[in-house]
């Protein structure tokens, strides 16, 4: 028997005033799978993440993440792409990872879940710092935090490696795929930079208000790359 | 001179309503100040002004005409905002210039400024009615209980409107109620500081709390205590040197807030002084250096 698509669309269609944002979009993702999404910048990809997370309403088409219509599951993980707030907000860093847990859960196994978070993604030492002194790249991992900390089912993230240097960069891949495998997250990544998901995605698709690809990355050719992109000199050719 | 506000009548119903309004508005301001919602406060102080206007050319309770105009203000922006008719800011300037101007006609075709209206605008806690006193508490039980069951949610929404809406919370709902808590409290806080000051009640205490906490409930005790130190000040300096009560508690929020800014400022001087120059960010270890933009 076939595990149901943790991420299925169908013919989605999504305009915002009077332009076509995306058109005829498909895409029917499996369990345990890693998605990246790239495109040149205007693409669609952040409005097709946010359709995912009933962020943006669908025009036509059908749009079912873990079964349920957009903003139904609870078990979903979302990474905006620009992870801001008011620095004035008060609250310390593991009160911000907090709200991530949905309501109802004890105590004390929330402070345990949120410090098992805090420990993955090197937050322990900044737990008690308050949440609005973080540069860019900490904020980036504090939201992080809070999206993983509910133990999701589906992780959505827009853009995560914007502000993160190349350790940081190898370090956060590597816990997305230990995830992954341990578990079966399916990830849905958005980013400008194929090289990104070349090597870590099972699945990429090349959209440009449409979907000019969609298969392993490995299938993807140069002139598949350039239709979407417009440029021959930024594919990369990956080895297995 | 604390005898004399607890051994007259309307004296004690001036304190009492006084110490109420400070702490509902004391709870509310962290939120208001956080969700920039400040000029909401003003807009809906004055759109209360039109209300009370019309009401006293109908002949009807003041404060009951106030009430309507500000919480049909609150849910026209609260609804409209959402759909993206208007944005929120000139969604007040419209309708607050709207209400004002109704205000001015209808004491236009009265001829004469009443006591009435001038108490609404500039504030008279020594004319507060025990109608009045139930008007105070029921807002202030409203306001903490809202806050009490809510706190969670709207800790949330105001922290991250759009990720507190993918967890599922009803992010719209809990933007219509602050604005509706925003009105009652404007309606309740009108006899003592007016409808020109009220906004130094709703705003103020909040803005002093955030120089000085650094959690959600910290902030919230400090605000609260903020408000009701004001009130009290303002109100026994208003009487002793027999000034208006509500410009003076809005001044001795002025005071506070300019008072609190410069401790926090020299504070914050003196540790990086004794830190050697060196920010918070940089005792929190390795892991706060492994950003491209990490300072």
């Amino acid at each position: 028997m076939h595990a149901a698509p943790a991420v299925e669309i169908r013919g989605l269609r999504i305009r915002r005033g009077g332009i076509t944002i995306l058109k005829d979009v498909e895409i029917v993702l499996a369990p345990g799978s890693f998605l990246g999404v790239v495109g040149p910048n205007g693409g669609g990809k952040t409005t097709l993440v946010r359709a995912m997370v009933g962020l943006e309403k669908a025009d036509e088409g059908l749009v079912r993440v873990l079964g349920m219509p957009p903003g139904q599951s609870r078990e979903i993980g979302y990474l905006p792409q620009v992870p801001t707030f008011d620095p004035r907000f008060p609250a310390l860093v593991r009160d911000v990872v907090e709200m991530g847990l949905p309501k109802g859960s004890g105590g004390a196994h929330r402070k345990e879940q949120v410090a098992r978070v805090l420990a993955d993604l090197g937050l322990t030492p900044l737990a008690r710092k308050p949440a609005g002194i973080l540069s860019g790249g900490e904020r980036q991992r504090l939201f992080l935090a809070r999206a993983l900390v509910r133990e999701p089912r589906l992780l959505i993230l827009d853009e995560p490696t914007l502000g993160v240097d190349v350790q940081g960069l190898d370090t956060f891949l590597h816990l997305l795929e230990s995830l992954r495998i341990e578990r079966k997250l399916t990830i849905v990544m958005v980013s400008h930079d194929f090289s990104v998901v070349s090597t870590h995605a099972t699945e990429v698709v090349c959209l440009a208000q449409r979907i000019h690809f969609c298969g392993a990355p490995a299938d993807l050719n140069k002139e598949q790359f350039a239709e979407v992109f417009g440029v021959h000199n930024l594919f990369l050719e990956h080895h297995h | 001179m604390l005898h004399d506000w607890l051994a007259l009548g309307f004296l004690r119903r001036a304190l009492i309503a006084g110490i109420l309004t400070a702490i509902s508005c004391g709870l509310l301001s962290p939120y208001i100040v956080l969700r920039r919602m400040a000029f909401a406060g003003h807009g809906l102080s004055h759109a209360a002004f039109g209300g009370a206007a019309v009401a006293l050319l109908l002949g009807v309770q003041v404060s009951l005409g106030g009430a309507v105009f500000a919480l049909v203000l609150a849910l026209v922006l609260a609804v409209g905002t959402r759909r993206g008719i208007l944005s929120e800011d000139s969604a007040i300037g419209i309708l607050v210039a709207a209400s004002m101007a109704i205000g001015v006609i209808c004491l236009s075709l009265r001829k004469r400024y009443t006591q009435d209206i001038f108490s609404f605008l500039f504030g008279n806690i020594l004319a507060v009615l025990p109608a009045d006193l139930i008007v105070s508490g029921a807002v202030a039980l409203a306001t903490v209980g809202c806050l009490v069951i809510f706190g969670r949610p709207l800790a949330s929404a105001t922290f991250h409107e759009e990720l507190a809406k993918v967890d599922g919370l009803p992010v719209d709902a809990i933007r219509a109620l602050l604005f509706v808590l925003v009105a009652m409290n404007v309606v309740a806080a009108m006899k003592i500081v007016g409808a020109i000051l009220v906004s130094a009640l709703l705003v103020v205490p909040g803005a002093i709390a955030l120089l000085i906490g650094r959690r959600l409930a910290s902030v919230q005790a400090a605000s609260l205590v903020a408000g009701v130190a004001a009130v009290l000040v303002g109100m026994e300096v208003s009487y002793l040197l027999d000034l208006p009560s509500g410009a003076v508690i809005a001044l001795v929020l002025f005071v506070g807030y300019g008072a609190s800014r410069s401790v926090t400022f020299l504070f914050a001087r003196a540790r990086r002084l004794r830190d050697g120059g060196t920010d918070l960010r940089t005792a929190a270890g390795p892991a706060s250096s492994g950003t491209r933009n990490g300072s």
